[in-house]
């Protein structure tokens, strides 16, 4: 797995600046789902997602601008042909609201939607996105 | 996700073809079959081939020249057995594409499942029909000490390894512990890491497709018009109406991952095949997976697919989705082998029974119902991913000597 | 095995349900069994039903393509088998049924035995409710006091409940939905029941999702548990089921866990009459 140096650079950074908008980000090339108050911005470690190949997301999660606290867990199923992944991700805490996702797989090219599930006092939130993954 | 350069570059290649292709003028047109972009797309999946040579950090004597050729004498060693006559090569003939041409497998016993290529197999993930093993050493175990196959055991191998002065002095300056030294266990992983270091060597190579593919990335239209047109047609079904390179995906044409195509899974007289539900079972018990001590990539990001292994139920009656490279030399077809020709599979795939696959919504598999020439069409494409006609292998650079044995059954 | 049949016994084993608690002995009914005229081939009744029982089932809801095959079942264990009506003669008319108004007179012939307790399990998906045919299956249910066995996406739930509000529905596969839409159906639906059929994310090695559990205790008397043979093969996969259940299930407080492996299947039982 390529990381790279300006992205770890970044990650180390973050932490100790206490701003408004203190959400963290993965870096260049994130996607953006939005529920108010939350964001996810995720990114695949390696710059694209693979077909049929094992992948890495690491991601950055907030409410209202500050890093997120509470249990993220993130699945992913092709909703046209009512399959989901193979295997079952784990989501390891890098740090306040950074989050690192390991054993996704997308096992055919297609439309798949990609789900972050977070848990906080307040209830339940999912969030989802759809795109072609080719 | 993030648009591929590679995508950007085809659709800019698919451009460039097509303009040639009109100044070009009819009569190109007409030996060549129009691909829609979406089948461009798989057709360049399905390449570069050979791909680049890969490594498997789980196994140190990969890519080895030394373990290489310990692993091809031990592939063909018949004292590697407890059974008379019988090695790796009894069963994967060098002359059978390293298959048998069997339905099933025939060792002490009449095994269930059929015998399947060895070509191609660094690039897998899983490997068994059932996906059992999660890497081509501790799948190379398994034939050694299967009491049904070659009924030896750890006690058997390190004798081998002490006593046969070839591989003793091979191994002694390869090991930094003594043969005689290591477990049992050890022993055997040993063993299949040789023998998967000689494995890995074994590669199908370019064929007919290979240079259609190639010519038409790179909008070179009178070499691509090369590719019969059968073919042609077969691989727009292939990567079209059929659906089939969603999971004969990529350049060996598998995803590496196992599906349920409505073959039966009954064993004659003994039950049923549970296929990869066995198989994941059978992972998470064997002291030889990716998360166990033999296993050596240390950082264990090798191991990531068995740990993350998710249970579904679908997995009963699922097997892998196997390679097609070279599929003509390889009959007869399917886990239990119980279609007999490349006709007879895509007739399968024409004709499917839609009950017994249990689907809920967009299926990819649906019965396409071919006419008799689109299944011609399919069958030409499929023999086109091998380099001669079947039963000739001296397409397979690797393929060193041809050894017989005595008595092998035929059928 | 006939001692099922002598009602002594049959009260024993419910007056004693905590003493057959223990993982291997949790009474389990598996109410999504077909056996189909391709079972019938490999599989003989006798031999279907005493695989059955060597998972420990308790009862079993069965609906075949064709219907013989119920009743084939049915003749041989009749206080085990629980004859589901299915709307398909053979197999391959899984679509084909929605379009075949031949289908409900049929049904209305089979119906007149009264044995059934639902009529089922058929695919119908979004407005395929609005088909003549399938409102003449959701008629005929009111008309006999007979669940649905609907394998069906939400919106053709929505609909089933359009058309008669106090349908009895099971719902096949929970129609593949996530904890989130089966909840709203559940809460909007009294006489909504799911079952959990070729269903896996709920629980891994034994534990359940905390999503799921939510689910489970929010609503602990909506959940059944059925293995779905589809092919002859599956039928060896009906005692894996049993198993991989009453490993999950002990995951769950002792009155959920007897609610999904059976009491709820028996609920259903007494609101159909039997
Ligand atoms: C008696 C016949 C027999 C012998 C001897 C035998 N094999 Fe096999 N081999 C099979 C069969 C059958 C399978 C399929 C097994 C399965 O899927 O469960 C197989 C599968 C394999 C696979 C998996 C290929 C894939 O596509 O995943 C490898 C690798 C392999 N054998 C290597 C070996 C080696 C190395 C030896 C000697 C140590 C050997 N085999 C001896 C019959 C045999
Ligand atoms: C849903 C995934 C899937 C799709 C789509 C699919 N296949 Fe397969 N294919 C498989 C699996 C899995 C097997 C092995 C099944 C078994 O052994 O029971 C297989 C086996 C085969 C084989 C036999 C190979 C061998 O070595 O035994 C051929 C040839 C083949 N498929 C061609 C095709 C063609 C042609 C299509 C399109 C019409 C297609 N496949 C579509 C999954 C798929
Ligand atoms: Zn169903």
């Amino acid at each position: 797995m390529k990381v790279r140096p300006w992205y770890v650079v970044l990650s180390m950074l973050v932490p100790s600046v206490a701003t408004a908008d203190d959400c963290p980000r993965p870096g260049e090339g994130a996607r953006q789902l939005v529920s108010e108050p939350y964001v996810v911005s995720f990114v695949a470690e390696s710059g694209v997602i693979p077909v049929g190949e094992h992948f890495t997301i690491v991601a950055g999660v907030c409410r209202a601008g500050m890093p997120f606290v509470g249990d993220v867990q993130v699945s992913a199923d092709m909703p046209a042909h009512g399959h989901g992944m193979n295997y079952r991700p784990e989501v390891v805490t890098l740090g306040p609201g950074r989050y690192r996702v390991s054993g996704m797989m997308f096992h055919m090219p297609g439309n798949w939607r990609l789900v972050f599930t977070l848990d906080d006092e307040t209830g339940r939130h999912v969030l989802a996105t759809e795109s072609d993954v080719r | 996700m993030t648009p591929s350069p590679r995508r950007i570059v085809s659709i800019f290649a698919w451009l460039v073809g097509t303009v040639l292709a009109i100044v070009a003028g009819a009569s190109s047109a007409t030996s060549l079959v129009e691909f829609t972009e979406s089948e461009r797309y798989f057709i360049e999946s399905h390449g570069p081939w050979p791909p680049p040579v890969v490594v498997d950090p789980g196994n140190r004597f990969s890519g080895d020249p030394r373990a290489v050729e310990l692993g091809e004498r031990l592939f063909s060693d018949v004292r590697l057995a407890a059974v008379e006559g019988m090695a790796c090569e009894f069963c994967h003939r060098r002359d059978r594409a390293f298959t048998d041409g069997l339905v099933v497998g025939v060792g002490r016993q009449v095994l269930a499942r059929n015998t399947p290529t060895l070509f191609n197999l660094a690039y897998n993930r899983w490997f068994g029909w059932d996906g059992a093993a999660d890497s081509l050493w501790a799948q190379s175990i398994r034939p050694i000490i299967a009491q049904a196959e070659m009924n030896a055991d750890a006690g058997i191998v390190r004798r081998l390894f002490e006593t046969d002065p070839i591989y003793r002095t091979a191994l002694s300056g390869m090991l930094e512990i003594p043969v005689g030294e290591l477990g049992d266990d050890a022993v055997l992983a040993l063993a299949g890491k040789l023998l998967a270091a000689f494995q890995e060597t074994l590669v199908t190579p370019r064929t007919p497709f290979d240079e259609f593919r190639d010519a038409l990335l790179s909008a070179d239209m009178a070499r691509a018009a090369r590719y019969p047109l059968a073919a042609q047609r077969g691989l727009k079904l292939f990567t079209g109406e059929g659906q089939c390179s969603l999971c004969h995906f990529g350049p060996s044409f598998t995803n590496g991952e196992f599906a349920n195509i409505g073959i039966s899974h009954m064993i004659p007289n003994d039950g049923v095949d549970r296929g990869r539900l066995a198989g994941m079972r059978k992972l998470k018990e064997s002291v030889f997976n990716l998360t166990g001590p033999f296993n050596d990539d240390v950082t264990r990001a090798n191991a990531v697919g068995t740990r993350q292994l998710r249970f579904r139920h679908t997995a009963f009656g699922e097997f892998r989705v196997p390679g097609l490279r070279g599929v003509a030399a390889t009959a007869p077809y399917m886990h239990n082998g119980s279609l007999a020709t490349l006709e007879e599979v895509v007739r399968h795939y024409s004709e499917l029974d839609m009950d017994r696959l249990h689907v809920h919504g967009g299926q990819i598999l649906r019965p396409l119902h071919l006419s008799d020439e689109q299944i011609g069409d399919l069958v030409a494409f499929l023999e086109s991913l091998g380099a001669t006609p079947p039963g000739n292998t001296s397409q397979s650079g690797q393929v060193i000597e041809k050894q017989q044995y005595d008595g092998h059954a035929e059928q | 095995m006939t001692f099922y049949r002598y009602p002594i016994i049959v009260l024993w084993l419910l007056a004693a349900p905590v003493a057959l608690a223990g993982p291997e002995t949790l009474a389990i009914v598996d109410v999504h069994i077909h056996y189909s005229h391709d079972a019938w081939q490999s599989l003989p009744a006798s031999e279907a039903v005493s695989m059955l029982r060597r998972s420990n089932l308790s009862k079993a809801f069965v609906s075949s393509s064709g219907d013989d095959g119920t009743l084939s079942l049915l003749a041989e264990a009749p206080d085990f088998i629980v004859p589901v009506l299915r709307p398909y003669r053979k197999r391959g008319e899984l679509s084909t049924w929605l379009n075949d108004d031949t289908v409900p007179d049929m049904l209305r012939e089979r119906l007149k035995s009264g044995v059934y307790a639902g009529i089922g399990e058929f695919h119908a998906f979004g407005d395929d409710v609005e088909l003549p045919v399938v409102r003449q299956v959701i008629e005929l249910a009111r008309e006999h006091g007979l669940f649905l066995h609907a394998h069906s996406d939400a919106d053709a739930v929505r609909r089933i409940f359009r058309h008669d509000p106090d349908a009895l529905v099971l719902w096949a596969h929970a129609g593949f939905e996530g904890p989130g839409v089966i909840a709203e159906l559940l809460a909007r639906y009294e006489n909504l029941w799911a079952d959990l059929a070729f269903r896996s994310e709920h629980a891994t090695d034994g534990a359940v999702d905390p999503a799921w559990r939510e689910l489970f205790e929010r609503f602990p008397d909506r959940f059944l548990l059925g293995t779905d043979t589809n092919t002859p093969e599956r039928w060896y996969y009906v005692e894996d089921y049993a198993a991989w259940c009453r490993q999950w299930l002990r995951d769950l407080p002792e009155q959920v866990r007897q609610a999904i492996a059976h009491g709820n299947a028996e609920r259903l039982l007494a609101t159909v009459g039997r």
